[in-house]
């Protein structure tokens, strides 16, 4: 080894980021996920919101429509989460690395503190009935989560981040639920997806 | 002109050493088997190579339980980050006087 110092130092930098983020996030995950967004975005617009007008014979309108969109939503993520880890997964396997290893972890840790804090917070709008900011706290807790995350990850899911929170802070005060989430849940998604894969494309690569 | 060659430190030499000690760096702690999934390297390999770096006083171990089961964390000494920065210093310089 003392004839490569080069090659000692090399191994050295794989090592510490190796061990400190996770590289094998797919570009494809994240487009996926936005697909999902977006595809429940033209649920609820064209099927669930158009179908809410006479009301249920039962329940009134108002609980029928937030039943719906609660099972659109909850549709949504699990199918945007499923299919983010499948292809994440498979970059995983294709690099031949253990599927759940120490900076995984890591990464899943410090993205679902911030989700879990704002899924509950979420629970508890609906629970009392205060509709009216669900779609920002969505947004703004996401964006919350990745910047987070990126502490262990690839650099871009900062920018990421930031840009949801921005998108939550759009939906806020502008009232534009709809546009803002398939712009925050899709379009961004699937926008830094693009970006991830093709910069990522070619393997890993530790310039910084 | 001094040789560089004479500051590298013989306990990083081997690249499971140098490896412990980079992930270290970057890592307050971690434990046996995070590091044996890192490194990607058997038990007994690994625990002999941590032994030297120990011996040395280069990384500290600390014993606790998950349960009832033991997890013995590793993490870097003042001493053993200073050596392990000597170290890089000196792979470094070797790059810069073959250049």
């Amino acid at each position: 080894m003392e004839k490569h110092p080069e090659e000692a130092l090399s191994d050295i930098r794989r090592m510490m980021e190796r061990s400190s983020r996770f590289h094998s996030l797919s570009g494809f995950s994240m487009v996926a996920a936005g697909i999902c967004g977006l595809l429940g975005i033209v649920w609820v617009k064209f099927l669930i919101l158009p179908a809410a007008g006479p009301g249920h014979p039962v329940m009134p309108v108002e609980d029928v429509l937030r039943d719906r969109l609660i099972v659109a939503a909850l549709s949504v993520l699990v199918a945007a989460v499923g299919s983010g880890f499948f292809f994440t997964r498979l970059k995983i396997r294709e690099k031949g690395l253990p599927l759940w290893d120490a900076v995984f972890r890591k990464v899943t840790v410090s993205f679902l503190i911030p989700m879990i804090t704002g899924g509950a917070l979420v629970l508890g709008m609906v629970f009392y009935g205060e509709y009216h900011f669900i779609a920002a706290v969505c947004l703004l807790f996401y964006g919350l989560a990745l910047v987070n995350a990126a502490h262990n990850t690839l650099n871009e899911i900062r920018f990421l981040g930031m840009f949801e929170i921005l998108a939550g802070i759009f939906c806020l005060f502008s009232g534009y639920k709809l546009l803002s989430l398939a712009l925050g849940f899709g379009v961004l998604n699937i926008l830094y997806g693009l970006i991830i894969w093709y910069r990522y494309k070619e393997g890993v690569s530790i310039k910084k | 002109m001094k040789n560089p060659i004479e500051n590298l430190n013989k306990a990083f030499e081997n690249r499971i050493r140098l490896g412990v000690m980079s992930v270290l760096m970057v890592n307050e702690e971690m434990n046996f088997n995070n590091l044996k999934e890192l490194l990607g390297v058997t038990d007994g390999n690994l625990a002999t190579h941590l032994n030297v770096l120990e011996n040395s006083g280069y990384i500290g171990v600390h014993k606790g339980f998950i349960g009832r089961k033991t997890n013995t964390t590793y993490s870097l000494t003042a001493q053993g980050e200073r050596a392990f920065k000597d170290h890089l210093k000196a792979l470094e310089d070797m790059i810069r006087t073959v250049e």
